[in-house]
C-alpha cells in the first residue's frame, strides 16, 4: 500500500517535471524533449527551441526541483524538532535569516558568489537560534516557537527591505527575492543548488529514525539513549542549511515546507522513513507543476511561484492552525 | 546490577528539591518510592536514569558513574517509563513497541532476529499481541497504558524505571499494569525502581519501600514493616485502619486527616 502511494507520488513529480519542459510560450512536444534529451525517436528539434529546452526550461525545472527537495525536507525536520506542526522555514524566520546575510553577501562579492550559501547558512543558524532562545522555557513549546518565528521573520523580514531598498541597484530581482520565483534560473544556480542538495537529502534521510523517536517526546527519547540536545542542534543545521541553500537561488518562497510536509504526512503516515522520501518527491511535483502553472496562466505575464504558493499556503496554515493547536 | 545513589542534591529554579539521598537499590527486586506531593519521588526517579541531568552527587551502575557510562549505553540496560509522551496519531501498537529496540539498533540496518523476538515478547508480556495493528490513539487509558510499558519492555532492560505507572487508570486497569510488572521482575529479575501514590500497591506490588519526606529519605524497608500507622501519621498526616483481607493481606485505610 505505501509502495503504491509512494509510486503514485514519484509519478507526479515527473509529470512535473515533463509538463515544465512541455509548457510555455514556445511549444515543445513530449516528443521532441525526449528526442533531444534521451536520443529516443526520429522527431528533429529546430535550433531556438533546442535552446530554450536545454538552457532556459531544463534548467529551471531541475531548480524548481531541488528547491521542492530541500523545503520540504527542511519543513519535515522543523516540524519534528521544533514539536510544531506550523514550523516552515519561512514562517518562522529561518529563510528570512538565510535571506538578509545571502543578500548581504551578494552586495559585496556580486550575484552568485560561492560564498552566498554559506553566509545563508549563517544566517539561517543565527535565525533558528534566535527562536530557540526566545521559545525556550523549561523545554520547547510549540506555540512559543510559532510565536517567537513570527517576531524573528518579521525583524529578519525588515532588514532584508531595509537591504533591498538602500542597494536596489546591486542586487538583481528584487521582487523575485521577497516572494521567491523560479524566472531565469539557469545551470549556474543548478550548480549553486546541487551538492546541497544531495548531501542534505542524504543525511536527512539517515536521520529518519531519530527523528521518529524525537516524535515520542523528549523524555521518552532521551530513555531510548537518544542525546536529545545534540541530535535536535544537528537536525536544525540541517534543515537551516537546506533552506538556505533554496532560498539562495529562488529567494523567499514560501509555504513549500508547510504544505507538502503536511500533505505526505496524511498520505503516507508518520514514520519517517516513509515520510520523507515521499515528502521529496511531493516536493519536487508541487513545486514543479504550481511553477508551470504560474508562468503559463496569464501568459505572457509570468507570475512568480511564491505568490501561487502563498495564496495555497495562508488557507492551509489557518486549516492547520485549527486542526493542531 | 546494583544501582546506587551516592548524595545526590537537586536545586530546581531555586528550589531545593532533593537533599542528601543516599540509597542502594536492590538488584533484581521491585522498590516502590513513595512520599507526599512535592517529596521529590519523580525528581529522584529522573535523576536515576540521567533525564535530570542536574543534579550534584553520583549515581553508579555496578561501581560505575552512569554519566561516564552515558546515555545511549545506559539505554541499553535500563529503561524509563515517563510521564510526559507522546506519539503521532497514527502510530501502531507495534510500531511504538518497535521504539524500544532503537538503543539497541546499529546506525544502519533493519530489523534483527532479537528485534523481532524482543517485540514478540513485549506484547505478549502486555497481553497486546491481538492489538499490534491498532492506533496507540484508539486505545483505552489501561490499553495504551500497556502499550507504552510494552515498549520499554522491548528494550530489555536489566532495571526498568516507572513514573507513576497507573495514574488515572480505573482500579481493574491498575491491577492489571501492577501484574504485568510483577511478572516481568519474576521472569526476567529485572530491577523495578516505581513512584507509587497508593499506598496499598506499593505494599501488596514491592519487595522494598523508599520513602521520601522534605527532600530527604524519611525512611526505607520491607512494605510490611514499614508501612505502619505511625508511618502513615508521620509521612502524610492522615490517620489510618490496618486490617487483614481474606487473601491476608494486610490492608492500609487512610479515614480522616489529622
Amino acid at each position: 500500500m505505501q509502495t503504491i502511494k509512494i509510486s503514485l507520488i514519484g509519478m507526479a513529480a515527473i509529470a512535473g517535471f515533463f509538463l515544465s519542459l512541455i509548457q510555455g510560450s514556445v511549444e515543445i512536444s513530449s516528443a521532441q524533449i525526449f528526442y533531444d534529451l534521451l536520443g529516443v525517436g526520429e522527431v528533429t528539434l529546430d535550433e531556438t527551441k533546442r535552446q530554450i529546452l536545454e538552457n532556459i526550461r531544463l534548467p529551471r525545472t531541475i531548480v524548481a526541483i531541488l528547491v521542492g527537495v530541500n523545503l520540504s525536507l527542511s519543513g519535515a525536520i522543523l516540524q519534528a524538532v521544533m514539536k510544531n506542526p506550523l514550523a516552515d522555514p519561512h514562517i518562522i524566520g529561518i529563510s528570512s535569516g538565510a535571506g538578509l546575510f545571502g543578500i548581504f553577501v551578494m552586495m559585496i562579492f556580486g550575484d552568485a558568489g560561492a560564498l552566498v550559501t554559506p553566509a545563508a547558512f549563517v544566517g539561517a543558524m543565527l535565525a533558528a537560534a534566535l527562536i530557540y532562545i526566545l521559545a525556550w522555557k523549561d523545554g520547547i513549546r510549540p506555540i512559543r516557537v510559532i510565536l517567537a518565528g513570527v517576531a524573528v521573520s518579521a525583524f529578519l523580514g525588515a532588514g532584508i527591505s531595509a537591504l533591498l531598498i538602500f542597494y536596489s541597484d546591486k542586487v538583481h530581482g528584487t521582487l523575485l527575492w521577497m516572494v521567491g520565483g523560479l524566472s531565469a534560473r539557469s545551470w549556474q544556480h543548478v550548480e549553486l543548488l546541487l551538492p546541497y542538495s544531495i548531501f542534505g537529502t542524504c543525511l536527512t534521510f539517515l536521520a529518519a529514525r531519530h527523528l521518529n523517536v524525537l516524535q515520542l517526546g523528549d523524555e521518552v527519547a532521551k530513555g531510548l539513549g537518544l542525546r536529545v540536545n545534540l541530535v535536535r542542534t544537528i537536525l536544525t543545521a540541517l534543515a537551516a542549511l537546506l533552506a538556505a541553500s533554496a532560498v539562495c537561488v529562488v529567494g523567499l518562497l514560501g509555504f513549500v515546507g508547510l504544505i507538502v510536509p503536511h500533505s505526505a504526512r496524511l498520505i503516507l503516515g508518520s514514520d519517517y522513513r516513509i515520510l520523507l522520501p515521499g515528502a521529496a518527491l511531493l516536493g519536487a511535483a508541487v513545486v514543479t507543476i504550481s511553477d508551470t502553472f504560474a508562468r503559463t496562466i496569464f501568459a505572457p505575464t509570468e507570475l512568480p511561484v511564491g505568490i501561487l504558493m502563498a495564496m495555497l499556503g495562508a488557507p492551509f496554515f489557518l486549516y492547520l492552525l485549527r486542526k493542531e493547536l | 546490577m546494583n544501582l546506587s545513589a551516592e548524595k545526590i542534591f537537586v536545586t530546581i529554579g531555586g528550589k531545593e528539591i532533593l537533599c542528601d539521598v543516599n540509597y542502594k537499590f536492590a538488584s533484581g527486586k521491585r522498590t516502590a518510592i513513595i512520599g507526599p506531593n512535592g517529596a521529590g519521588k519523580s525528581t529522584l526517579l529522573k535523576v536515576l536514569c540521567l533525564l535530570n541531568e542536574k543534579f550534584s552527587g553520583v549515581v553508579t551502575l555496578d561501581g560505575k558513574d552512569i554519566r561516564t557510562i552515558g546515555r545511549k549505553n545506559l539505554s541499553r540496560v535500563m529503561a524509563i517509563l515517563p510521564q510526559e509522551r507522546d506519539a503521532p496519531q497514527d502510530t501502531t501498537v507495534r510500531q511504538l513497541v518497535s521504539f524500544g529496540r532503537f538503543p539497541h539498533r546499529k546506525f544502519f540496518g533493519g530489523d534483527s532476529a532479537e528485534d523481532s523476538e524482543a517485540i514478540k515478547n513485549a506484547l505478549e508480556l502486555t497481553k497486546l499481541t491481538d492489538f499490534e495493528n491498532r492506533q496507540v490513539i484508539s486505545l483505552s487509558g489501561g490499553e495504551r497504558q500497556r502499550a507504552w510499558l510494552a515498549m520499554t519492555l522491548a528494550q530489555r532492560p536489566k532495571i526498568l524505571l516507572l513514573d507513576e505507572p497507573t495514574t488515572y487508570l480505573d482500579i481493574a486497569h491498575q491491577l492489571e499494569v501492577m501484574d504485568i510488572i510483577a511478572d516481568v521482575n519474576k521472569k526476567f529479575s529485572t530491577t523495578i525502581i516505581m513512584v507509587l501514590h497508593d499506598i496499598n500497591h506499593a505494599r501488596l506490588y514491592s519487595d522494598e519501600v523508599l520513602i521520601l519526606k522534605d527532600k530527604k529519605i524519611f525512611a526505607a524497608g520491607y512494605p510490611t514493616e514499614i508501612l505502619s500507622a505511625k508511618i502513615l501519621s508521620e509521612v502524610f498526616n492522615v490517620e489510618a485502619d490496618i486490617f487483614t483481607n481474606a487473601a491476608g493481606d494486610k490492608i492500609i485505610f487512610p479515614i480522616k486527616n489529622h
